[in-house]
Formats: C-alpha cells, sequence, structure tokens
C-alpha cells in the first residue's frame, strides 16, 4: 500500500512541475536552409534538431517533453500535425527506453497527422492526413501510410510498404500495382527492373520520380513560406 | 484558450472587409475601397468568422457570403498559383508584382467550414514546374470536422463528413456526400448525387429524391449559418 503510493505521487507532481506557467520552450535547432513557418509551435525540454531544406507549414506542433525530435534533411511537415505528445498525455511513462522521435531524410507528412514519442520513421516515406503513429513504431523506407490509418504501439511496418485501408489497416508490398501508376510508367518500371538491383521493388523508377516531385514542391514552397529562412536563433 | 468566446466568437464581414475583398500585396491598407471589382462578393457578405479559426493568406481568399468559418479550421490562402513564369532569383528581372492577384481558395454562398477542418489548394507537377491550383467550393457545402480537403473542386450542396479526406485534385461534383471518415484518393471524380464512403473511398450509394431541396436534407444550410453564434 505504501510502496504503491508514492510513484505515482511523484509522476504526478513531476507533471504538474513540468508545466509552470507557460510551456517551456523548446530548443531549435535548424538548418539555415530549411523553411520554418512563423505559426509553429515548438515546446518542451528536450532540444529540436530541423535538417536542411526541410519545410515546416504553419500550424505544425512539437512537443518535446519526453525525448528529443529530430527531422532529417528535406522533410516536408504539414499543418496541425502533432510530433511528440503533450505532457498531460497518458503516455508511456518514461519506461527507460530510446524516446528520441526520428524522422530521416525526405520524409513527407501530411495534415493533421500525429506522430508519438519514440517513433523512428526512415528516408522517403510519406505519411498521409489524419494518420496516427503510436509509441515507439518503427516505420521502414519507402513505406506509404494512407489517410486515416493507424500503426500501433511499437508497430513494425517493413520498407516498400502501402499501408492503407480502415484502422491498423491493411498492408501490402509496394509493387507496380500497389500505386497503380499509367501504363507508360508500368512499362518504364519493368524496363528498369532488368537493371536495377535486386534488393529494390518494381516500384524503385516510380519512387525515384516522386522524390523529383517532392524536391520541385520543397522549392515552391520555400519560397511561398514567409521567408524566414535564416531562422532566429 | 479564451475562458468564454461567447459574444466575441465570430467576426461578421461587411462589405469592405478585407477577408471578403481580395487585396493586392502592394495596396495598402486605405485602398480597400478600390478593390471592388474584384470582388462579386461585395453587396452581399455577412461571413461568420470564428476569431480562432487559422487563415492564412486572407488576400487570396474569396468568400462568397453568408460563409462560415468555426474555430481551428485551418485555410491556406498562401499556397496560391505563383505567376506562370517562375519567379527567377536573377536580379535583372525581378518578380513583377503580380497585376492580377491569383486566388487560392473559393468558398460559395452559405458554405460551412466546421472546427478543424483544413482547406489547402491541390499542388501538381505540370510542365516541370510544381505549381498550386485553386481550390473552388461551391454554394451550400459543408466541410466536416478535421476533415482535410485538398480538391480541386467541391460542387453546389456537397457534404463532407468528419474526418473525411479528399485527396489533392479530387473533384467532387454537386449533392455529393462524402460520407464521415472516408478517404477521397488524388484524383478521383466524384459524380453528382453519389454518396461515397470507405477507404480508399468508393461510391455506395445516391442521395434520396429531393436532396438539396430548401429545409429537406442536404437543403439546410441556411438554417445552419443562422444557427452560428446565436447561442
Amino acid at each position: 500500500m505504501a510502496t504503491l503510493k508514492p510513484p505515482s505521487a511523484t509522476h504526478r507532481s513531476a507533471s504538474g512541475s513540468s508545466t509552470p506557467t507557460g510551456p517551456p520552450k523548446a530548443p531549435v535547432k535548424a538548418d539555415p536552409s530549411a523553411t520554418i513557418a512563423d505559426q509553429v509551435v515548438f515546446q518542451g525540454t528536450h532540444p529540436v534538431t530541423i535538417g536542411a531544406n526541410t519545410i515546416i507549414h504553419p500550424r505544425a506542433r512539437f512537443y518535446a517533453y519526453e525525448g528529443p525530435i529530430t527531422i532529417g534533411e528535406g522533410c516536408i511537415i504539414s499543418e496541425k500535425t502533432v510530433i511528440g505528445a503533450t505532457p498531460s498525455s497518458p503516455s508511456s511513462p518514461s519506461t527507460s527506453t530510446n524516446t528520441h522521435t526520428r524522422l530521416s531524410y525526405f520524409v513527407t507528412i501530411g495534415p493533421q497527422s500525429t506522430i508519438k514519442p519514440g517513433v523512428h520513421i526512415h528516408s522517403s516515406t510519406t505519411v498521409e492526413a489524419l494518420v496516427t503513429i503510436n509509441q515507439h513504431a518503427d516505420i521502414g523506407s519507402h513505406t506509404k501510410i494512407c489517410s486515416g490509418c493507424e500503426i500501433p504501439e511499437r508497430g513494425r511496418v517493413s520498407e516498400w510498404t502501402v499501408v492503407w485501408g480502415s484502422g491498423i489497416g491493411q498492408r501490402r508490398r509496394r509493387t507496380r500495382e500497389a500505386k497503380m501508376p499509367g501504363s507508360a510508367v508500368l512499362v518504364a518500371a519493368q524496363v528498369a527492373q532488368a537493371t536495377a538491383p535486386e534488393p529494390a521493388p518494381a516500384g524503385k523508377v516510380i519512387e525515384d520520380a516522386r522524390l523529383m516531385v517532392l524536391q520541385k514542391e520543397r522549392e515552391i514552397l520555400g519560397r511561398m513560406l514567409v521567408p524566414s529562412g535564416p531562422k532566429k536563433k | 484558450m479564451p475562458p468564454k468566446a461567447a459574444k466575441g466568437e465570430y467576426i461578421e464581414t461587411v462589405s469592405s472587409s478585407p477577408l471578403s475583398t481580395p487585396v493586392k500585396p502592394t495596396d495598402t491598407n486605405a485602398s480597400l475601397q478600390s478593390q471592388e471589382p474584384l470582388s462579386n462578393t461585395h453587396q452581399d457578405t455577412g461571413n461568420k468568422i470564428s476569431r480562432r479559426s487559422q487563415i492564412h493568406g486572407t488576400q487570396h481568399i474569396i468568400l462568397g457570403g453568408k460563409t462560415v468559418i468555426q474555430a481551428e479550421a485551418v485555410i491556406r490562402g498562401d499556397l496560391y498559383r505563383l505567376p506562370s513564369t517562375p519567379a527567377s532569383t536573377d536580379p535583372n528581372n525581378p518578380p513583377q508584382p503580380s497585376t492580377a492577384p491569383s486566388v487560392a481558395i473559393t468558398v460559395g454562398r452559405y458554405s460551412y467550414i466546421s472546427k478543424g477542418a483544413i482547406l489547402r489548394p491541390p499542388s501538381r507537377l505540370h510542365r516541370g514546374v510544381h505549381s498550386y491550383y485553386p481550390l473552388k467550393i461551391g454554394d451550400h457545402v459543408f466541410v466536416g470536422e478535421s476533415a482535410v480537403v485538398e480538391a480541386a473542386s467541391l460542387g453546389n450542396h456537397v457534404h463532407v463528413g468528419a474526418r473525411a479526406t479528399v485527396g489533392s485534385m479530387a473533384i467532387i461534383k454537386d449533392f455529393s456526400v462524402v460520407l464521415d471518415g472516408a478517404v477521397v484518393p488524388p484524383g478521383m471524380v466524384v459524380p453528382s448525387w453519389c454518396v461515397v464512403g470507405g477507404r480508399p473511398a468508393r461510391i455506395v450509394g445516391e442521395v434520396g429524391e429531393g436532396y438539396g431541396v430548401e429545409g429537406a436534407e442536404g437543403g439546410l444550410a441556411r438554417e445552419r449559418y443562422r444557427a452560428v453564434g446565436r447561442s
């Protein structure tokens, strides 16, 4: 009885003390070439690192309460996306695991998605709108999480996968059928498959093209969003 | 968060409000009155816009009048179409001060944007240039809570359910219904009078006879408008 009480009490007091009069502002270390809109919220005690050429739309929110957040190069983070968790939310109470939230390079996050602490998203992954990725999930590279899906806690998504459908979501390899491209692209993919190394799936050519489009989108967005290029300290 | 937002929750626009009147970026506030030819909405406004809505790029948004925008709705008017020649960083060829103000988002009369919805113009690569295209929303349209709309156009009397997603460059024609939580894939064209749902969305039915008739199902936009801010 007495052994049960103290932990909960200390936990509560800890969470209470971490929200003083104003929310603490997270130390942001952004690359000078990153474009961060004015209305982006950075809160928390751990550092937030943002890589080169990354675009962050307005109204995105970063809560670095449970661990540092690292955003790689060339990412696009859309509006109303929440990365991390507010201290009040009942997330896994510091299970001494790595709560470092990492987004690798060329990751696209759609509007109003939620990335919980400890998530690791590998490179070139697309996360669409209204997606929830729970704690410590691991999303492989070149993967697409379609709108409205949810990835469970500690869930693992292998690379070149499309997660779609309702709830936890169906999965399938990102093959030619998975993206349903035009026939011309399909032929190009088949041609390229002969030359491409074995581990790269048939969607490699399409994926390369998509990344080029993404590059263009970043260029445009970098011009359109408020020119706050050399961001504050 | 404000403790009580009962009285001043909504801004009701009148004729020369900046939200209903597109303003050239080069203009100062003093010349608002000279913008009348641009504003097809001049005589009829009365938009009800929550003070807690998150609207970007107001000069690229046209509201058709009697439009309701609820709290926390994000409207990305700042993603407008750039002039056809991409603004080069050439020092001897400065980007001309946009002659016609490009419109990013048009919203028709009696349309209702619910809490937390996101309207963002679609974008695509065309002839090697990635650009944003205008998002047109018709009259009597309802966009549900936390919905994300990236469509090229929503017709009149369209209903988009809560937490639905309308993908980039999708076209939803008049009197269609997108069910709650549906995911309309990018580029989909939904015909008139259809009900779509599921992930990805497919046509699951038709709306009934008399849908959209004033006062009947789908025709309650005026009542919806009047109820806002009355409490």
